[in-house]
């Protein structure tokens, strides 16, 4: 488990420590605070871990971290990831079980990160990141970009998982949880994903009800996608999941059906960064964190700084309730005008 | 006892359990009066042993606009911290109970690990004012809630007919 994030001149954040992390980690904050900056960075940093030494990969920890955040955040050069007008370069560091990762680099940088240590073992789980949009509708529009015209557009974000859920299923027992878990997905969207293999198509089949995926809804995509993942064992109970905007495309009800999932995976092991905007996501989190009685690390961008709490403590003033609260003046001033 | 405040009787309540802190002489000697809640009881669960600090009024503001609301706020959240403090000087000395108006469960209970619980109940609330409410009381508590290790689902804003579920009202 991912136990502590540092970053300092990392984008947007000029210095910023994320301590005591849990299984179920939430970031919240409005648009261009850098949320999915901040998932995509620690989701960089443990995917190279994972890929180093891999099957037959021969290249350093450097090389593909330098690869990996420059196809993830798309930046003419790396060196472009340094806060602006920031006097030195950018540090990255990550506490994962008691050892370090950490690199840094400059401005100029363009091809070699100049410092990586890691002290991190070997690591066979997958982690991955499930952006804001899905995947379904557009995974061979990222294949074809990326392995054809190796070009900027679908971040390997998007790439990652669009491999990942292409792998067949392999054989075997499935963890319990994940087994529910799909039960649970599946129960909640009424139907599931399916490949139908001579058209090369997806379609979307409920009961004896098949349906055309262009006409199948955007959440029911995004929750078929782990369904998918959860069963083709490219998840196991040591992954990590990041999942950006984890509201998008849900209605409040299949949200809330949906955090539920996420926290019966997490209590399996598997670690969950989530970041949000949604007064939902906040409430549900802080009612499972008071009534399981568990930590859920809460990283709040508000009045012009980066706070950290625990959702198990309450919800501290932040932007979404603040918000819910102008709403609620707004609506009481307009009865008098 | 049975206490009626904004349109609801709350209790019955045994004298042993309450402490109807504004009605009280320890209160009125306070020359510049400060803002109390109604009363403080002794309400358990099974389980745990509830201390309830209540707060009640019959409707939202009644001149709407959002500054009347933030006073509106600001009173109710400076009388649950004054009751709040009252109680506590009785119990550590501050402030002698001389004529027994703190009900002696009250004086009893064990302040380490007796629960607080804030209530306020508005009786003619609007439903769908009650949750940007509670979640702006229960943000402005936080800090309080942290110190004093209170839960932050016993900061409560609830509506006459809601309360009514809770068994504190006849």
């Amino acid at each position: 488990m991912i136990t502590q994030v540092s970053l300092r001149n990392f984008g947007p954040f000029q210095e910023l420590l994320w301590s005591g992390l849990s299984g179920i980690n939430l970031v919240i904050g409005p648009n261009s605070s850098g949320k999915t900056i901040l998932l995509k960075a620690i989701y960089s940093a443990i995917k190279t871990v994972e890929e180093y030494k891999k099957g037959d990969e021969f290249r350093s920890a450097a090389d593909i971290l330098m690869n990996k955040l420059y196809w993830t955040f798309q930046v003419n050069q790396i060196g472009d990831l340094v806060t602006k007008g920031a006097e030195s370069g950018l540090d990255f560091e990550m506490v994962y079980e008691d050892a370090k990762f950490k690199y840094g680099f400059g401005r100029d940088t363009t091809k070699k990160i100049q410092f990586l240590e890691s002290y991190i073992p070997k690591r066979e789980s997958n982690s991955l990141f499930l952006p804001a949009k899905e995947i379904l509708s557009i995974y061979k529009d990222i294949l074809r970009s990326r392995e054809y015209s190796n070009e900027f557009g679908f971040d390997d974000t998007y790439y990652d998982l669009a491999k990942a859920w292409l792998l067949q299923p392999k054989g075997g027992k499935n963890y319990k949880v994940f087994a529910e878990a799909r039960n649970n997905l599946e129960e909640l969207i009424d139907g599931k994903v399916e490949h139908n293999e001579q058209l090369d198509k997806l379609f979307f089949r409920r009961g004896k009800q098949r349906f055309d995926l262009g006409v199948t809804a955007e959440g029911v995509k995004k929750i078929s996608i782990l369904d998918t993942l959860l069963g083709n064992r490219y998840l196991d109970s040591q992954s990590i999941l990041f999942v950006d905007e984890v509201e998008s495309a849900l209605h409040p009800d299949a949200l809330m059906r949906f955090l539920e999932i996420l926290y019966n995976i997490s209590k399996l092991g598997v670690q969950i960064f989530i970041s949000s905007h949604s007064y939902f996501v906040v409430k549900k989190l802080y009612l499972i964190a008071r009534s399981k009685n568990i930590s859920i690390p809460f990283l709040s961008y508000f009045e012009n700084s980066w706070d950290t709490y625990d959702l198990s403590d309450g919800i501290p003033p932040n932007s979404i309730i603040e918000e819910s609260v102008t709403l609620f003046h707004e609506e009481i001033d307009l009865a008098v005008h | 006892m049975i206490i009626s405040e904004s349109g609801l009787d709350f209790g019955p309540f045994q004298d042993s359990d309450l402490f109807h802190v504004e009605k009280s002489e320890l209160y009125k000697k306070f020359k510049n009066k400060p803002k109390v809640a109604e009363f403080l009881v002794l309400h358990s669960t099974k389980t745990n042993q509830l201390l309830w600090i209540f707060e009640a009024r019959t409707s939202n503001p009644k001149s709407s606009n959002s500054e009347d609301y933030l006073n509106y706020e600001s009173e109710i959240l400076e009388k649950w911290r004054n009751t709040f403090d009252i109680f506590v000087s009785v119990r550590i000395g501050r402030n002698s109970d001389d004529n027994g108006e703190v009900g002696k469960n009250l004086i009893q209970s064990k302040l380490s690990s007796v629960r607080f619980v804030f209530l306020l109940v508005i009786t003619n609330a609007k439903a769908d004012w009650l949750i940007p409410i509670s979640n702006s009381i229960k943000t402005k508590l936080f800090a309080f809630c942290k110190i004093y290790n209170i839960f932050p689902e016993h900061i409560i804003v609830l509506s006459g007919d809601e309360v009514k579920k809770t068994g504190l009202v006849i």
